[in-house]
This record gives C-alpha cells, structure tokens and sequence, in this order.
C-alpha cells in the first residue's frame, strides 16, 4: 500500500515537473529555438519513424480497432433493435448507441444462454488456450535446446521440417489428427476405421480424438515453431559462458536452467505465449473441425455464431471486443516485462562462445541417438505425414482409397466442372489450369509485396523502438503494430472493403473501376497492415538483442544512417531480419478470411481454393493447397540457401 | 451584432423551411433505388428492357451480380447473350461468397453502391435487410402469366432448393417416421445416429429447426406423432424426474430431442452425401446413420465412384447408394429459396429488375440447372436435382428420376418468410443453447 502510494506521489511529482518544465520552455520559445528543437529532433532517423508509424498505425489500426468497439454498443440489425425495444421497453432504431448489447451477450439467464454460449466456451478456450501455450513453449523451447545447444544428430532436418505445421494451415494439422485416432467406436467419426487403428487394431478414446484436448493439442503443435524461432533464436547466440560460469561454481543442472538459462530466454517464452495464445483463443477452424461431437464449443465458434446470426450482430462484436482485451492484458504483461528487464543484449561487440551440451557420456553415445530418433519420429508425424495427407489427398479418386490413386487432377485438359468453364475459367488439371495458376501468380506478387512492405516496417519499426524503449509514442507505435494481429481478419477486411467504395478510392473496388488490379493493390495494403505484428515482434526482438555500443561506434565514425542500417545491423541480424519478411509472406500466401470480400472469386489462390472446394472438385483444393505448402518450403529452403538465413533461425537470431 | 444574429437565425429557419418543403415535395419512398424498383415493377417486359437498355448504354460502370451459387454466373453469360447490349465485359459476378461474408458485403449498400443484383439465402436475414432499405423487392408486372403465385412475389423468388433426410439405401435403414428422429433413445425403432450441420453456423438448418416450432407445421409432426407412438401428443407425457412437464408444445419436443440425438455435426453436406454414406458400413448393435443435407449435392455425389469390395474396380456409384426417395411420416426434409433482390444505391436498378424476372424464364432454368450428370430415365441431360423452378411452365421438364417440386413442398417443411421474420431471438438463443449444452 504504501509502495504504491509513493508511486502515485512519485508520478504526480514527475508530471508537475513535466509540466513545470513545459510552461518555461513554452515562455522562452523564439522562433530559433523552435526550429532548433526541431531539427535536433528530425535529425535522429527513430524520431522520423516514430512520427511516421503514429500516424499511419493510428489512421490504419487505431480506427478500426475504436470502430470495433463502437460497434459493440451500435444496434447492428432491425432485429436486434426489436429485441432490446421488448426486453428494456427502449425505442431503438438500427445504427442508434446502445448498451444492451453487453448485457445480452454477458447476463442472458434464459435457458441459461450466456453460461452456456458465452462463459463456458469462453473459460473453455482460455483452458485450451494456455494448454496450447503449455504445449508450444515446451515442445518449442525443448526441441529448440536441442537444436542450439545440444551434440545431437540430424539437427538440420529436425530443424528444416519442424517449421512446416506452421507453414500449413491449422486445419490440415486437424485433419490428419481425426484421420489418424478415428476408429469403429465412435460414432462422431462415422465409425470409420482411422490409420492408427487399421496399423495396430488400437481404439483412441473419444476425448483424445475430438473436443478440447485435440483441440488444445493441434493448436499448440501448430503454433510450436513459435516457440522454436523465438527460444531458438536467443539461445544460439546466448554465451556460454555464464552457464559454465555456474557449472564452475557447483551449481546444479536445475538451477542454471532456472536461474541462468529461463531468465534469457523468458522474453522470447512471453512473446510466444502472446503470440499462442492470442492465436489459439481466436482460432476457428481447429476447433469447428474437431468438434464434431459437440463436446467443445469454443468462444471462436460462439462469436463466429452471433455475427453470422442476424439479430445477434452485435453481441458478435462484444465477444470480439472481450477476446482483444485479453490478449491486450496479455501484451501488457509482455510490455511490463520487457520494461522491468534493463536489457536484452545477446549481441555485444564482444566475442561470445557457444558450447554444445554432449548428450550422453563416452560410455552412452546411444542415448543421443534415442533422443535423436525421437525427435526425427515427432517432427515427422507432425509435419511430413500430414503433407503426406495432402499429396495423397490430391492424388486420390476416392479419399482415403489409396488403390485410387491417379494423376488426372494434376495432368487432365477435360473440363471438369462445367460450372468454371461457363464462366471464362478453367476446371482442368492443375497442371493445365490456368485460373490456378494465374490466381497463384497474383497470390506470390501480392505476399511478396506484403512481405517487403510489412517486413521493412517491422524493422524499421524495431529499430526505433529499441532507440527509445521508454518513451510514450515508441510503446504506442510498438503497441499498436502489434493489435492488428487481435483484430478479426473477416472484420478487418471489411475495413478495407468499405474504402473501396469511398469516393477517390473507387481504384481499389475490384468489382469497379480497379478491377484485379485494384484487388492486388488493396490486398497489399491490408495485408501489410493485418502482418505487421509478426515482422515488428521481429524486428523489436532482435534489435533489442543488439548492444548500443556498436551503432554507436558507427555513429562516432559519421557513418550515415543507411550505411549503419545495412552495412552494420542488417548483416549482424540477417537471420531475423528475413523472418521479418518471411513470416508475413508464409501467413499471407496462406490467407483467405482477410481478402475475401475485397477480392473477386478468382483473384487469389486461396479464392480459387475455395471455389473447388465449395464445388466438389477436393482433389484439386487439396493439390492447390499442397502447392501453396511446398513453394513456400522451396521460398524458405532457396532463402536459406542464398542468404544463409531462414524463419527456422528466425525471429530473435 | 445583434443584427447580424438575426440575419444569421432568419436564413437558417429559411433554409429549414426550404428543405423540410423540399422533402415533402418528393414524391415516392423518399429512396431512389426503391422508387425505380416500384416503377419497373408496373413496367411492361418491352419497357424494362427499353429502360435497362438505356441505363446500360448511358454507364460507363459494369452491372455487378453477386450471390452464393455458380448458376448466377452461368444465367448472366445467357443473359448477356439474350441481351446482346449488354456485353459480357460489362457484366461482374461474385457468386464466391459464403452466405455470412454476402451479409457482410450487403451492409455496405446502406451508404453506397456496392452491387446491382443479390440472390440471397435465409429469410430471417433478408426481412431484416429489406426492413432497413438494403434490399428492394421487384415483382414483374407480368409475374400470372410467367406463373408465379402471388404469394411467391414477396419477396420474389428465384430459385428453391432442399435439404433432406437421406441413407445409405444398401444398409436396411427403417427410416419411416420423423419421431424416430427424436424422441427418447428407448423408442421402438428410434434411430439413435443423425448427422446434421450446425445450425450456429448453417443459417438454413437453423431456419429448419425455427419452422419446427410453427404452429402452421405442427399437424405434421402431430399426425406423425399419433402414428408413431399410438396417441396424441401431449405435454404431461413428457416430464422430467421432478415431474415437471418438459416441453409446451409439440415443435418444442421435436427439436429438442432432435438435437439431443445428434451423434455427428458434419462440416460439409457435400462430402456427407458423396462420401461419408457411400462409404459407411453396417456397425453390429449400432443404428446405420441418417444424414441430413442439401439434396443439390447429389450432382456431386453423382460424380464419385468407390472400390467398396476392394476388388480393384471401382464400381460403385455414390448416388447410388443414397436413399432419399423415403416414405417418412412427417416430413423428408425443408424447402427454401433464394430470393432475387435489387440491391441499395444500385447503379443499374432496371437491369437488375430484368435480370430478376430473367431467373424466372424458363430459358434460364434450362440453361444453367439441365445437367449430364444427373439424367432423366431417358438418360437426357435433366434439371438437377435439388434444384426447382419456382413458376410453372410447360417448357420446363423435371428429372423423372427426382420428385417434382410439389411433391417436394408436400413432403417438407415449407421456409415461411413471414413466420421466420417474426421469429424472436429468443427463440434462436433457445437452440443455440441447446447445440452447446448437447452432451
């Protein structure tokens, strides 16, 4: 109590001397000392870019994300308002400010409605959320230790392919799960025989094939590359010499790894539960696809339920609204965290060494190999089978029938769905399909341009937040480059779509005067924004990670600000830098929510994938979406092999 | 001073007189799409194509179509042709949505243009769309001799479609009234496996289980009731341990213990007729599954052959296996529509009106819903299955393989759009908590 009233004085102190301080420089202000202030302000290139991305994140973040929590007190539909004149005796009109959007969602008693539909599938999804938290940071961090720090062998395979359950979609991941653990016992899987039974006659149970286990489970596998480039990045380059510091002094294996080894590495374990657990919680169609028995309803689902239900709009944006303020207190306690550290350097101008833990003694070589072929069995199950799945999927007449196999989805120059072809498109092989691949080619130029756009504000964004980490308008820049990723994707893109429409914009309407062009363009523009938190978590993490003095060196010499960026920063951190651009290109190649309403049904792959899908043809949705995987594995094993960087050393490096 | 306030309050009460005068002074809704809509539905067909002719010629922007199903795309390419006009280039057609992402889309018409046409699914969403100006209803002037019922003029309908209760006919499935749906699990002949799509997330089986409470739908489920369980319906026969009585009406018992005997909630209809049936097999000491899904994916399943003997050939059809033609007592399933509408701030408001009385030619229905795939008993490209014409007409045939359509509306629980636009949300949130709490 006292402590937090000193602090109160101590605040009230420092803003009356703030202002104080205010008043006199605004007395003796001349013109001179004005534009002296504001050179000297202008010429630090963090101070530019500070004052660049306010504006920007505050018109393209800030906005959409008050406009969404406005939403959530607007009467959304007519029905709506019909109910709340009823229930409250008001006279509401659509569009007019309402309250009772939040009692509705938060207190309905009858049949229980918000207990059932709102407060238990929302303790539900903080549960799996944390439980998919649990998973990727132990699963992530372990494998990363052994990756970094450990003698052990096949380390480039392990780490190449441990990256791919994030690089495919979350559904695929689920999907594998069900066809692997469903069995003649249950009924919510038809009583289908699963890979796993017909393989060893074994019957999963119920739980461990849907509802929130798998659910918790997929997720955390999912997201674990997370925490694998983000733990991984820190403890490659961590010294090893404070570990052998301790190891000399006695201390025990337990205590280094607490004392020494968590505390570096727990900025990276923060953000990876931010970035899991925002992630989780949202996610929708792990759980709309494992919960086929009913036994999980998940908040994503309650809240994709009320906006997609007219009359219920509204409490749709309250569920938003309430899953944005936990991943916000989320990121308060990572900011927190990261101001009470003094410093993140694992970079220095000093030579640093790194020593390789040898797994098992002289006389145990072969409990590496264990630990080895367990590691190479997990990645492989969770990574290369459900690829496997893909490549069969696609190749498969009847899915699940491998005596069906053939090449016809791939090779065909048959039309096969008249539907397509009566509408200019091509419905043949994907080979011959020319609606695939020139969706594909608008897909790699709108990632690719996404990429840079995204990945160099990221950077940039890093770099003057790590030059002034205390300041009011870096943690306002940092902050927000982050929200976008809370934001509902479906709503953010309505964002966008509703400019298109905008008088002077008319450009951007891929229905209008914009055509494809527009759509690519506004693509662009969305995506750069939607993806900016992966590349400014990069960027921020691993500028943090370099030590001041070094810049600083530069800077003694007259080295100008872009001599510094790339010939001193960009080499030492070369390997996060690319995941800066990396990340978003995986996440946007992959993206259909976001750019779907600001699209045509064929402008992007995702959009084509869709439209087979939706028509039957899931031979060829499944071969595009196995396309989609494989070129960016290829993008990311090419960067790798050019620069020497890639996302698996990624984020942090 | 003074005076200038008082030239400044005189011309601001002038300018108020001035547009409160202005605004009485129009004529019509006081809405410029409305007002064309109304005028073109008392146009002749010769003067609405004069009149969307001339939209047409006089702008520069295309004539945008969007909707959730291929055939819209199909229609506006013979449309284009009919119309030679109006050059294909000129036309957009976004038929990619998913039916939550079209509402999405539509709201954008409050304020501005955003499209000229909408075929629009789920009656619910529409009255409230229609109610709050975003959706404008045509009704051709000549609508008795295209024949379409009045009653099927508001909103105007463009296509019907179902969804059905169907088998796997190979497996011996008694399906042969509707309580053996529901009901309790100790029921003779109570099928204890159903799969059905979320009515959370598919609009149209909520809008089904909405209809089951209709009092207008209740002698089906009564009379089916009576047969199946040898006397009427009556609350005090259902009671829980307390003794309380469970249900109040007999729709209220049908759905709940429908939902209740839920086992699977299916992600897609298509692959649960072209797959999942074809491919189930007979489980000792459990019920074969009943699904529940859009009978439009026939055509679908009409495609898919499977190796089910593992002989190497492959030589079983999955339409062939679905048995849907069954002698429910009750109901086999629910007709809906999707309903043409002119869409707010349309930049071509006539020519959508032609394109809605379009959708309702016989040319249009034979155009883009005949299929190969799905022939008659002649073995000629037929209508689809799944898929009815709203008007009748001499020229438009029906698959002799499938029901007609009134054999369908008598067979089904018929989509009200003036019950379903009067449904409490209440009501909704009743199912919705029941989908949760499902165990």
């Amino acid at each position: 109590m006292n402590s937090l009233s000193y602090k109160i004085r101590s605040w009230g102190h420092s803003i009356a001397v703030s202002f104080r301080n205010f008043i006199y420089w605004c007395k003796t202000l001349t013109w001179k000392k004005f534009l002296n202030t504001l050179k000297t302000f202008f010429s630090k290139p963090q101070n530019l870019i500070i004052l660049f991305f306010t504006i920007l994140l505050t018109v393209s973040v800030l906005i959409p994300l008050v406009s969404l929590f406005f939403d959530s007190f607007k009467v959304q539909h007519l029905q709506e308002a019909k109910t709340f004149n009823e229930q409250w005796n008001l006279n509401l009109k659509k569009g007019d400010w309402t309250w009772c959007q939040w009692p509705t969602a938060l207190f309905t008693t009858q049949y229980d409605f918000s207990l059932k539909y709102f407060w238990t599938p929302l303790g539900q999804s903080i549960l799996m959320a944390i439980v998919a938290c649990l998973i990727a940071v132990i699963v992530g961090g372990v494998l990363a230790w052994f990756i970094t720090r450990s003698n052990i062998p096949f380390k480039k395979y392990i780490s190449t392919v441990f990256i791919f359950p994030y690089i495919m979609p979350s559904w695929s991941i689920a999907m594998f799960w069900e066809n692997f653990f469903k069995n003649s016992a249950l009924a919510a899987s038809n009583y289908q025989v699963g890979m796993l039974q017909s393989l060893t006659g074994i019957c999963a149970p119920q739980w461990l094939v849907y509802g929130f286990w798998p659910c918790a489970l997929v997720l955390g596998i999912h997201y674990s590359p997370f925490a694998y480039i983000l733990i991984g990045g820190i403890l490659r380059n961590m010294d090893a010499n404070l570990e052998e510091a301790a190891t000399i002094l006695k201390a025990s294996r337990a205590k280094i790894l607490g004392r020494i080894t968590i505390p570096i590495v727990a900025p990276a374990i923060i953000s990876t539960v931010l970035l899991v657990f925002s992630s989780s919680i949202s996610s929708y169609t792990v759980p709309a696809f494992l919960n086929k028995d009913s036994s999980f309803t998940s908040i994503s689902q309650a809240m994709r339920g009320f906006l997609m239900t007219t009359g219920q709009k509204g409490q749709g944006y309250v569920v938003a609204v309430i899953l944005l303020l936990l991943s916000v207190i989320i990121l308060l306690i990572n900011n927190s965290f990261t101001k009470s550290r003094r410093g993140f350097t694992t970079v220095s101008g000093k030579s640093g060494q790194v020593t390789k833990v040898k797994i098992g003694g002289s006389q145990t070589k072969w409990v590496k190999w264990v630990v080895c072929a367990i590691l190479v069995l997990f990645v492989t199950f969770f990574a290369v089978f459900p690829l496997v799945t893909f490549i069969l999927e696609s190749l498969e007449e009847n899915s699940g029938d491998i005596t069906s196999i053939t090449l016809r989805y791939w090779i065909t120059t048959e039309e096969l769905d008249v539907r397509l072809s009566a509408q200019g498109q091509s419905s043949q092989g994907i080979l011959h399909n020319f609606t695939i691949w020139r969706g594909f080619g608008r897909s790699v130029l709108v990632s690719v341009l996404t990429a840079l756009v995204a990945g160099t504000f990221g950077i940039l964004i890093g770099y003057a937040v790590s030059k002034n980490r205390r300041g009011f308008f870096s943690n306002y820049v940092s902050n927000l480059a982050f929200l976008p990723y809370l934001i509902p994707a479906l709503s953010f893109g309505a964002i966008f779509f509703s400019l298109s429409f905008q008088k002077g914009f008319e450009w951007l309407n891929a229905s209008g005067k914009g055509g494809e062009f527009g759509a690519i363009l506004i693509c662009i523009m969305a995506g750069s924004i939607k993806f900016l938190p992966f590349a400014s978590r990069s960027g921020t993490n691993s500028m943090l990670q370099v030590s001041g003095e070094i810049e600083e060196a530069a800077v003694m010499t007259g080295c100008p600000w872009i001599k510094r960026m790339f010939k001193i920063l960009f080499p030492i951190q070369k390997s996060s830098f690319i995941s800066c651009y990396l990340l978003p290109f995986i996440s946007c190649m992959r993206e259909l929510t976001l750019f779907v309403l600001i699209t045509t049904n064929f402008t992007l792959i995702t959009n084509v994938l869709q439209y087979f899908d939706t028509y039957g043809l899931t031979q060829i949705s499944n071969g595009i979406n196995l396309l989609i995987v494989a070129f960016v594995i290829i993008v990311n094993l090419l960067v790798n092999k050019l620069t020497g960087a890639s996302i698996d050393k990624g984020i942090g490096g | 001073m003074k005076k200038a306030l008082t030239i400044m309050c005189a011309s601001l009460l002038s300018l108020g007189v001035v547009s409160m005068v202005s605004c009485n002074s129009t004529s019509g809704t006081g809405n410029e799409t409305a007002d064309v809509v109304a005028k073109a539905s008392k146009m002749s067909l010769k003067e609405l194509e004069e009149a969307a002719k001339a939209e047409m010629e006089a702008s520069n922007d295309t004539f945008k179509v969007v909707g959730l199903t291929s055939t819209l795309a199909r229609g506006l390419k013979k449309f284009c042709e009919i119309y030679t006009w109006l050059p294909a280039e000129k036309t957009y057609c976004n038929n990619g949505y998913k039916d939550y992402q079209l509402l999405t889309a539509l709201d954008q018409a409050e304020q501005t243009y955003f499209a000229d046409f909408a075929l629009v699914q789920d009656a619910r969403s529409l009255a409230d769309y229609a109610e709050s100006g975003i959706l404008h209803n045509y009704v051709p002037s000549d609508y008795a001799e295209m024949g379409l019922a009045e009653k099927d003029t508001l909103p105007l309908k463009g296509i019907h479609f179902n969804k059905i209760f169907f088998v796997n006919k190979t497996l011996g499935v008694d399906l042969h009234n509707i309580w053996q749906l529901a009901g309790r699990d100790t029921d003779e002949g109570h099928l204890d496996n159903l799969s059905f799509q979320s009515p959370v997330t598919e609009q149209i089986n909520m809008s089904f289980l909405l209809s089951l409470y209709d009092e207008a739908n209740a002698p089906k489920l009564a009379a089916a009731y009576k047969k199946y369980y040898g006397k009427d319906f009556a609350t005090s026969d259902w009671k829980d341990d307390k003794g309380n009585e469970l249900y109040t009406t007999i729709g209220d018992c049908y759905v709940t213990t429908f939902i209740n005997n839920i086992k699977v909630f299916h992600s897609s209809d298509g692959t649960a007729m072209k797959e999942t049936q074809c491919k189930e097999v007979k489980v000792e000491g459990k019920d074969p599954f009943v699904y529940y899904g859009a009978f439009a994916k026939m055509k679908d399943a009409a495609g898919k052959t499977y190796d089910l003997d593992g002989d190497g050939t492959k030589e079983t059809n999955a339409m062939t296996t679905v048995g849907w033609d069954l002698a429910i007592e009750g109901f086999n399933g629910f007709m809906y529509t999707m309903y043409s509408q002119i869409v707010n701030n349309a930049k071509h408001p006539y020519t959508a009106c032609l394109y809605a009385r379009f959708i309702l030619t016989p040319e249009f229905y034979t155009t883009v819903m005949y299929s190969d795939s799905t022939p008659n008993k002649a073995g000629q490209a037929a209508n689809m299955y799944g898929y009815y014409y709203p008007c009748t007409s001499t020229t438009v045939g029906v698959n002799d393989n499938d029901w007609t359509k009134e054999t369908w509306m008598q067979k089904s629980i018929i989509e009200d759009y003036n019950y379903l636009k009067t449904v409490k949300t209440a009501q909704i949130t009743k199912i919705q908590s029941l989908i949760v709490s499902k165990k």
